[in-house]
């Protein structure tokens, strides 16, 4: 019996290191340890293909769209000139305008000189300017006054407010190259000078609206 | 006994009182109906902001003038390129001020011609330019602000790999691909004032000019991909 348990013992034992070690996530550090194979900078998991066969964004465009400034200054040129003699442009001032996709919006908005365009705000979209061509004011923030809900020609568009001008807000002299950043449900009214006033807007729906209520003007 | 048996009578009342009480959805109901005013757009500015093109020009020429040490900060250190507006201040740096967002960020850079070769900023290849990107969960939006050379869109990236979080040894990003050069794709001069729109997945290399770089606006739209703080 005596000699029995001194062979069982370390038996025993052995049998219990080799389940131990195997069982052990040794090898999972390991796996993760600086020694993997591979250069520096080359990741361990290599990269997938670079064309997906499904597309995981949907409704966006496929193609790079580049517009020179000199196609930005002759659009707002063209249309402060339509405004002039009363007739519209045959087509868009610029190329590719707009640009619609499911979560944003590129389009370029012309005011006429001396035309005061309606306060408006939207509650679900953040709109992004770039002032392209002449001078005017922008009013942002604080109250509008007479605020209605937007009616398009299919109804009140639930989200989109306008009114006849901005109680309080705050006055920017803009011109060409300028930006601004219009949050979310901010009101904003811009007022063209002499010659008019032509910015892009960048229309990001943050979330709220169906994108085909991602209104353009 | 009689009063043994109100006894449990009564410790079975409270008992089960309190359960009830703390099991009831009351207080939870009450919280849905109170008259609050939950934001329905979370984390959106709150307040228009305005950035002068005199100012952006100026920054890019400085910018220009003084590049930045690869992977360091920006040479210019003034305040007047914060934007105007109660809504500055997400961070406190001196620097142009990156306005981040769920759904985009506002932000501008700069790209440097490198002579001779340094490792490039994310795959360590040695080169004159930083690496070419591809980002699946964004779209970006360029206005070029100062200083020009080259833009290359398209085509096919060499040595790509994923894209890090930080350094070497940092976490892989999901969807954010580098490497260079691109084979084919198209390439557009640019100079200040332009402007690209790019896809989703569509690789892009900056190749600035040796005399000054290129300064740009880059404004990304998160296409529903991304985590935000990848979105970058």
């Amino acid at each position: 019996m005596k000699k029995l348990s001194a062979v069982l013992l370390p038996c025993i034992a052995i049998a219990g290191f080799v389940i131990g070690f195997a069982l052990s996530p040794a090898g999972k550090v390991l796996a993760q340890s600086e020694s993997r194979p591979g250069t520096p900078g080359e990741s361990a998991i290599p990269a997938p293909s670079l064309r997906q066969p499904v597309p995981l964004w949907a409704d966006q465009p496929t193609k790079c769209n580049y517009w020179s400034i000199d196609d930005i200054r002759k659009a707002h040129t063209a249309l402060s000139a339509a405004d002039a003699s009363g007739k519209s442009l045959a087509g868009p001032a610029l190329k590719d305008m707009p640009l619609q996709t499911r979560t944003h919006l590129y389009f370029v908005e012309h005011r006429a000189a001396g035309k005061m365009a309606p306060a408006e705000s939207h509650e679900g979209a953040s709109d992004f300017y770039v002032i392209m061509g002449g001078t005017g004011t922008m009013v942002t923030g604080g109250e509008i006054e007479n605020k209605k809900t937007y009616a398009s020609a299919a109804g009140p568009v639930p989200g989109e407010y306008r009114g006849s001008s901005i109680k309080g807000g705050q006055t920017y002299k803009v011109k060409e190259g300028d930006w601004l950043s219009i949050p979310p449900g901010v009101p904003v009214q811009s007022v063209a000078d002499a010659g008019g006033l032509t910015y892009l807007v960048l229309r990001i729906n943050v979330g709220l609206y169906p994108w085909n209520l991602l209104p353009r003007s | 006994m009689k009063s043994k048996i109100v006894f449990v009578l009564l410790g079975g009342a409270v008992f089960g009182y309190l359960a009830g009480h703390l099991s009831s959805p009351r207080e939870t109901v009450a919280a849905q109906s109170a008259p609050v005013s939950p934001a329905l757009m979370p984390d959106q500015p709150t307040v228009a902001m305005y950035w002068n093109a005199d100012d952006l020009r100026k920054m890019a020429a400085e910018r220009g003038a003084t590049p930045r040490v690869q992977g360091g900060a920006y040479a210019d250190r003034n305040p007047r390129y914060q934007p105007q507006g109660q809504g500055q201040g997400r961070g406190q740096g001196t620097q142009f001020q990156t306005q981040r967002f769920r759904t985009h960020s506002i932000g501008t850079n700069s790209r440097f011609y490198w002579d001779p070769p340094v490792p490039a900023n994310l795959t360590g290849i040695m080169s004159h330019y930083d690496d070419v990107e591809q980002h699946e969960g964004v779209s970006d939006f360029y206005v070029i602000l100062g200083g020009g050379g080259k833009m290359v869109v398209d085509g096919e990236i060499e040595n790509r790999q994923y894209r890090r979080a930080g350094d070497l040894k940092s976490l892989l990003l999901p969807g954010e691909f580098a490497g260079q050069p691109i084979k084919g794709g198209t390439t557009y001069d640019v100079k200040p004032g332009d402007w690209l729109a790019i896809p989703p997945n569509a690789p892009h290399w900056q190749l600035p000019q040796p005399d000054g770089g290129m300064s740009y606006l880059l404004l990304k739209v998160n296409v529903g991909l991304y985590p935000g703080s990848i979105a970058r």
